[in-house]
């Protein structure tokens, strides 16, 4: 009967400890897949404002006339001589529509897309929001309406970008975000 | 039994110890992510910060240059650079290049900048002015009025085949009478003065694809060109070289020189006394509704320089420089009329009767008369 009991009570300790362990397995299954996504959406994150940085610090380089052709909310066309060889470039940074991006099962994710000297081959970044704000020299900022007029647009002097990224792919329903926003005041907008 | 739940620890807790790696891993990623992010910042930062203090240096002493790369310790980081004298974009620059390193992410950066202290920086010549006589509105001339649109240097004489139209318009063009002519510069060829007025050298319904400049900043080449919106009035009520502000024109003393900035209340008109353009520099005739109007200038006394007003009726004086008309509903249809005097289209008058405003608006660093003006520069 002791023998019985023996045997009993190893069998409730054994299925609590298994138990315990599937859930704390199951936990850091859950946890480590989070950390993963949370981390994609952070590299893909400073790869794309790497990217955004490095072409609009250099708006206006090299460019006689209009330097900004077009700016708007989620969308911005400017010219430089990007690759410094003496002719003129034109960067064009607009967001695509959700549709565009419908192989991840994330709902609110779209393409930003990147397109250099208009060239149809475009750079594509995944994100769920690119805003952009245009300041004067003073600081005010300039209204979108405004901006449709190219002397409205020759007094943008400082840019707010905002930037966020969210996992394409979710853990328990909750999708990983990473979000960046910076002024940056191209130097050669004077 | 006992066996096996031992065996099945010991398998979670390496599952453990592996996944917990794992996990590490991917925070020291986005921990280096982060670090990696604000050592770039960190490095541009210091790299344009060594570019200023080098536009320090050379504003402090023009002859200051880096030939042979040096190294400073800047910011917690440090960061390499040097000079060169360069001809760039057809100008005699100086280049000056830096390259940064903070915690082993590198950033370089050069900039171009123009040596100038005010008196080796010639003003350009304002590019809306397109024409001896340049409207947003449409012009109509008749009486003696003399337009030569030829180059002349100041003192009236023609240099031949460099000039510019007679008159550019946003509106029409029209020439009343047999005396009044018109003559200009076309793909260099000179026209003589006619009448009837050689059509190729008036420019008739043009537009301004940026913007309608109808402000006097705003002729003079606005932000780009140095001069932000109240930069003339600002200078015209400094006095530097002369200039004057005044709200009524019996408060002016002659002759003019520099700036003279003439704001009339809305609507009102320059007539009497006789607008007196008597002597040289910018004369700007202008209110906030742009509806100020100088009317019949003084024929006994003559101008050298820019003449800008909202609304002009009946030049009669003798102008060497240009004319601009800012208003595009001019109060009495068109603007000039029945003048009788001249408008001698040169760049020189212009240029030369100007003070040093627009180098010291576009100047950024240094003390004093020592100006450096950046030209470019590429983060």
């Amino acid at each position: 009967m002791a023998y019985l009991l023996d045997i009993l009570g190893s069998m409730v300790i054994a299925s609590v400890v298994i138990m315990i362990l599937l859930v704390l397995n199951l936990n850091i299954i859950s946890s480590s897949g989070e950390n993963l996504n949370a981390n994609i959406a952070q590299r893909d994150l400073t790869t794309t404002v790497s990217v955004l940085e490095y072409d609009l610090f250099k708006t206006g380089y090299r460019v006689s006339g209009s330097k900004i052709a077009i700016a708007d909310s989620n969308e911005i066309k400017f010219y430089t001589d990007f690759d410094n060889n003496g002719t003129r470039d034109s960067i064009h940074y607009y967001l695509g529509n959700v549709s565009e991006l419908s192989s991840t099962s994330n709902p609110l994710d779209r393409p930003l897309y990147r397109a250099e000297n208009d060239n149809i081959l475009k750079t594509k970044f995944s994100v769920v929001d690119f805003n952009l704000t245009y300041y004067d020299s003073i600081g005010n900022s300039i209204d979108y309406a405004l901006l449709n007029n190219q002397a409205a647009r020759n007094f943008i002097k400082t840019i707010k970008v905002v930037l966020a990224i969210e996992s394409g792919e979710h853990i328990e329903g909750e999708y990983q975000n990473s979000k960046w926003q910076k002024k940056i005041t191209p130097k050669n907008l004077r | 039994m006992a066996r096996s739940i031992m065996i099945l620890v010991l398998g979670a807790v390496i599952a453990y110890g592996l996944t917990n790696i794992t996990l590490n891993e991917f925070t020291s990623q986005g921990t280096q992510n982060s670090v990696d992010n604000y050592s770039y910042n960190r490095a541009h930062d210091i790299a344009n910060s060594m570019v200023d203090v080098i536009l320090m240096r050379i504003a402090n002493d023009n002859n200051y240059r880096v030939n042979t790369s040096q190294t400073e310790d800047l910011f917690g980081g440090y960061v390499a650079y040097n000079t060169q004298d360069v001809f760039f974009e057809g100008d005699s620059l100086v280049k000056i290049i830096t390259s940064a390193n903070y915690n082993g992410v590198s950033k370089s950066v050069f900039a171009y900048s123009k040596i100038a202290t005010s008196s080796n920086t010639p003003i350009t010549f304002p590019t809306p002015v397109k024409a001896a006589i340049t409207a947003n509105c449409p012009v109509g001339i008749s009486g003696q009025l003399y337009v030569d649109g030829r180059k002349h240097d100041i003192t009236g004489t023609v240099i031949p085949n460099d000039g510019k139209l007679g008159i550019w318009t946003m509106g029409t063009f029209s020439v009343g009478g047999n005396n009044a002519k018109v003559g200009g510069t076309v793909s260099s060829v000179d026209y003589d003065p006619s009448n009837p007025a050689n059509l190729i050298t008036l420019a008739t319904n043009q537009t301004w694809p940026d913007g309608i400049p109808n402000t006097p900043d705003k002729v003079m080449g606005g932000i780009s060109a140095g001069f932000p919106e109240g930069t003339l009035k600002n200078a015209a009520i400094s006095g530097v070289g002369g200039s004057q502000y005044v709200t009524d024109p019996n408060d002016l003393t002659f002759p003019l020189q520099g700036i003279t900035y003439v704001e009339l209340p809305s609507g009102d008109r320059w007539k009497q006394p006789k607008p007196r353009l008597d002597g040289e520099g910018v004369v700007i005739v202008h209110n906030s509704d742009g509806n100020a109007i100088i009317q019949n200038t003084d024929k006994d006394y003559d101008f050298t320089g820019l003449l800008i007003a909202d609304d002009i009726i009946h030049i009669h004086s003798n102008i060497t420089g240009a004319v601009f008309a800012l208003t595009e509903s001019p109060s009495q249809g068109n603007v000039i009329g029945n003048g009788k005097g001249e408008v001698l289209f040169s760049p020189e008058a212009v240029i030369n009767t100007i003070p040093p405003i627009a180098n010291s608006s576009q100047a950024n660093y240094g003390f004093g008369k020592k100006r450096l003006a950046v030209k470019y520069w590429y983060e």
